[in-house]
């Protein structure tokens, strides 16, 4: 599968760019922002002042689905999508999305229906927006898209394990292209991180369609099982992979990739953030044909290997 | 491509604690539904639920296992009852690639520990959470699991989409085994929301009858232990995962596509999954939760793809006999259609006396039949639009 687009929200703003930028120097979003406090859970958006048609196709949304609309907004941008390609053939595309907490938020504002109406009733909008699918749900209602639509959670591993479940669905034929990422909406003064809120979402291609549509492929995505006890397997570890194929590993140069921004994240979607991080390092595109991110050292190691393209389209 | 076969299954539910009870409650057309004892029924809409009783010997086992939440403690046993009857032994599961797939809704995310004694039936020693991240690892690693463990959230769907995800493991990642299914909870706030959304009946679920007026809640857990067919090794293999499909609506939070798109779309991929034709399928696992909404499009949708030959295709719902499970309601009718090959039956669907005249489907409704079923097809769709199909073969 071949990486063609990456979108995103984050207290750093919605631009790749930015982000990356973040994760270099690992100064505070808030600081950026002209130094204004912690935000509140659910308060990104409003905090980055997005309004968009799309956040108001429905009377209540939960922030992590506003956010995953966006950040697969932003995915599909970035790989040349539009709406009008997806709704030729809406079972084509996909959607996998990792959470671990899902609608905390609303989680929380339906025992306040609920105790509002003196603990006899509550809010049915509420409840039906509490579900751990409902940011990939809302994110498919809003663009159209009618192919699986999985939502995923995992220890350590959860970004390879959202890779893999990408993979499956397009390496079974069920889509050619698949949104996958994952969004979070912890709060931002909760763990005091300032990446508690976000979405970040990958845009996801077979082979054979990135090349039909004339994508510009960022680089190609492999995912390789290890051993839960693989002492290679520390999340974010970054290899250089010196031989042609990506599998032959043994080769393998530890590379020391600096992000300190990297620690405002959870560890379990590092290997993801890395994978796009990567697949625009043009240093590294230069040094290796390839690299490998391993991931989850406390679930089954695994690693998840970028082949850069050497020329446009040459992976594919 | 190696076939994917069922090696073992496990199952807890409001018809029994494991899965010949469970069988034999479904065949028998009992229902586990009655009134709700672990919490306050007070301003429910309806009363009743497929609420498990816990036995001392489940209560034993939690305490020694060490298990704190019913979500878990229901995976666990269902779990524990598939691998033994895969007989994969301890030193297989540690040497070789076993993975977990769990499907889980809403679990114990609204059972808040504060909040229990008012209006949940979480105990105070219960661990409740709303974060589903450890959830499968843990069962993992209770279990010795190797490969990777994952859980997956689509819904009343999520058991269904478990088990097709764990198929494309095998067929893709080459694990030696997977186990997949899925587990849900029932709790005093499911009920409320349901209430509010209108879903849930004052009376009883009758699934596809004319008189159906919505769904009642239940809980429990599935699990099936797949395989490749070439690790049998003499084993007796229940039957092929012969194909999953997937879908989204893309349409409603909760209601499904009118035209029911979403659901013509997964029963045609697992359809072609399983390279199938609709006349070759024998019985259909109806979703058949009882709504009018919900009933009615999944009837359009299986007219659809079935074509004139849905009269001739014997269908029914497990819903009235267990309840909704919600995240283990398709890996619950997962086992019921295994086991529906397994006995060459067709189990009927509880409370429910007579079609909805306007329904071409042959729903089976007084009793059990004696059918020969070589290929049969299992259906779960979800809030948000998530919809799962899965089919089972009997030829190995």
């Amino acid at each position: 599968m071949v990486l063609t687009g990456t979108g995103l929200v984050s207290a750093a703003g919605t631009a790749k760019k930015d982000f990356f930028k973040y994760l270099r120097r690992s100064s505070t979003c808030q600081e950026q922002r002209n130094g204004s406090k912690w935000l509140e859970a659910g308060q990104l958006l409003k905090h980055l002042e997005i309004t968009e048609p799309k956040l108001k196709s429905a009377r209540y949304m939960d922030p992590v689905s506003k956010n995953a609309i966006v950040a697969v907004g932003r995915a599909m941008t970035d790989a040349g999508l539009d709406e009008f390609q997806i709704s030729a053939d809406p079972y084509e595309y996909g959607i996998v999305l990792g959470t671990t907490r899902g609608a905390c938020v609303t989680r929380e504002a339906v025992y306040g229906s609920l105790a509002s109406r003196r603990n006899k009733m509550m809010s049915g909008t509420l409840f039906s927006h509490c579900g751990y699918n409902i940011a990939g749900a809302m994110a498919a209602i809003a663009y159209g898209i009618k192919g699986p639509n999985i939502t995923v959670a995992s220890r350590e591993d959860l970004g390879l394990c959202i890779l893999k479940r990408a993979r499956q669905i397009l390496m079974r034929g069920r889509a050619h292209t698949v949104f996958a990422g994952f969004t979070e909406c912890d709060g931002l003064s909760k763990r005091g991180s300032p990446l508690g809120e976000i979405a970040f979402v990958l845009c996801l291609e077979s082979k054979a369609r990135a090349v039909a549509r004339a994508a510009v492929a960022l680089a190609e995505v492999r995912v390789q099982d290890g051993e839960r006890d693989d002492s290679r397997s520390v999340t974010g570890g970054v290899y250089g992979l010196q031989a042609r194929d990506p599998a032959q590993t043994q080769s393998a140069e530890a590379l020391s990739v600096s992000l300190p921004g990297l620690h405002a994240l959870s560890d379990r979607y590092r290997s993801l953030i890395l994978t796009a991080f990567l697949s625009h390092e043009p240093r590294l595109k230069d040094r290796f044909p390839a690299v490998a991110v391993a991931s989850g050292a406390g679930s089954n190691g695994a690693l998840s290997q970028l082949l850069y393209p050497e020329e446009q389209h040459a992976a594919v | 491509m190696d076939k994917v076969i069922v090696i073992g299954m496990g199952c807890i539910t409001a018809l029994g604690h494991n899965v010949p009870q469970f069988w034999e409650g479904l065949v028998a057309g009992r229902t586990g539904i009655s009134p709700i004892s672990g919490f306050n029924r007070e301003f429910l809409r309806n009363p009743c639920a497929g609420e498990i009783r816990l036995s001392p010997r489940m209560i034993t086992y939690a305490r020694v296992e060490r298990i704190r939440s019913r979500l878990a403690l229901f995976a666990a046993l269902a779990i524990e009852e598939a691998l033994r009857q895969s007989r994969l032994e301890d030193e297989h599961l540690r040497t070789r690639k076993v993975g977990l797939v769990v499907g889980v809704s809403l679990g114990m995310s609204l059972a808040k520990g504060e909040i229990a004694a008012r209006s949940e039936n979480a105990d105070a020693s219960e661990e409740t959470f709303d974060d589903l991240s450890g959830f499968a690892g843990e069962l993992a690693d209770r279990f010795g699991l190797r490969g990777e463990a994952c859980t997956v959230s689509t819904a009343c769907a999520s058991g269904t989409n478990a088990v097709g995800i764990a198929r494309d493991m095998i067929v893709l990642e080459e694990y030696d085994a997977v186990v997949c299914g899925g587990a849900d909870t029932l709790d005093r706030m499911k009920c409320f929301g349901h209430s509010a959304l209108n879903t849930l009946t004052p009376t009883s679920i009758q699934p596809f009858s004319a008189e159906r007026d919505g769904t009642i809640i239940g809980e429990g857990a599935g699990m099936l232990v797949l395989e490749p067919a070439r690790n049998l090794n003499g084993r007796r293999a229940l039957a092929v995962c012969a194909g999953s499909g997937f879908s989204c609506d893309a349409n409603h939070i909760t209601a499904p596509d009118p035209a029911g798109a979403g659901a013509i779309h997964a029963m045609r991929e697992a359809l072609s999954d399983a390279g199938l034709e609709p006349a070759d399928i024998d019985y259909i696992n109806l979703h058949g939760s009882g709504t009018p909404h919900n009933d009615a499009v999944e009837c359009r949708a299986i007219a659809e793809v079935f074509g004139c030959a849905v009269s001739g295709i014997p269908v029914s719902s497990i819903k009235a006999a267990i309840g909704h499970a919600m995240g283990a309601a398709g890996a619950c009718e997962a086992v019921a259609t295994v086991l529906s090959i397994v006995h060459q039956k067709v189990p009927p669907t509880a409370n429910t006396r007579a079609k909805d005249p306007a329904f071409p489907v042959h729903l089976i409704c007084a009793g059990p039949i004696d059918w020969k079923i070589e290929h049969a097809l299992s259906n779960s769709f979800g809030f948000g639009g998530c919809n799962g199909t899965v089919i089972f073969s009997k030829r190995i």
